[in-house]
């Protein structure tokens, strides 16, 4: 199976970040909403996925899950601002 | 004293929400006999949620909360 591209995968990860916000911002006037809250779980679950999938085939999305080897790693993927088109 | 309260339909005089969203206390208001220059929010339900990705484009995971202001007429 084809690798999965960063921007695919950076793309999965947003979208589950943001699904898991606007169940946050309903859960904060519906703290009862048993429906919700099933959400709430399983996409928690899908954004971690998400994130791990993400960290372990292009590096970390945060400076608090770089996988520690020999080297620091956090400063090797392109900055936000250095765009490749 | 007359009171605003005293002239709101007792359907709207119910217990504060406390339950999942299975109801919503104004969907049994008749809307004409409420008093007038008082704004509503009626309450969200969960319901009819978008797919993830549609989600993300839509801004929202609710399209009952979808609802680009275009500045027209929508059809």
């Amino acid at each position: 199976m084809a690798r999965a591209s960063r921007e695919e995968l950076m793309r999965n990860y947003q979208v589950m970040c943001f699904y898991l916000d606007d169940i946050t911002l309903y859960l904060q006037t519906h703290p009862t909403d048993q429906a919700a809250l099933r959400s709430y779980e399983k996409f928690k679950q899908l954004k971690m996925e998400a994130a791990k999938e993400y960290t372990d085939a292009y590096g970390p999305l945060h400076s608090d899950n770089v996988y520690v080897t020999d080297r620091w790693t956090w400063a090797d993927m392109p900055w936000p601002w250095e765009r490749q088109e | 004293m007359d009171s605003y309260i005293d002239r709101v339909p007792m359907m709207a005089q119910r217990e504060p929400y406390t339950a999942p969203a299975t109801e919503n206390a104004f969907d049994y208001i008749n809307l004409g006999q409420l008093p007038l220059a008082m704004a509503y929010v009626p309450f969200q339900r969960w319901e009819n949620l978008y797919e993830p990705r549609r989600a993300l484009q839509r801004g929202t995971i609710f399209p009952s909360l979808d609802m680009p202001f275009c500045g027209r007429e929508m059809i």
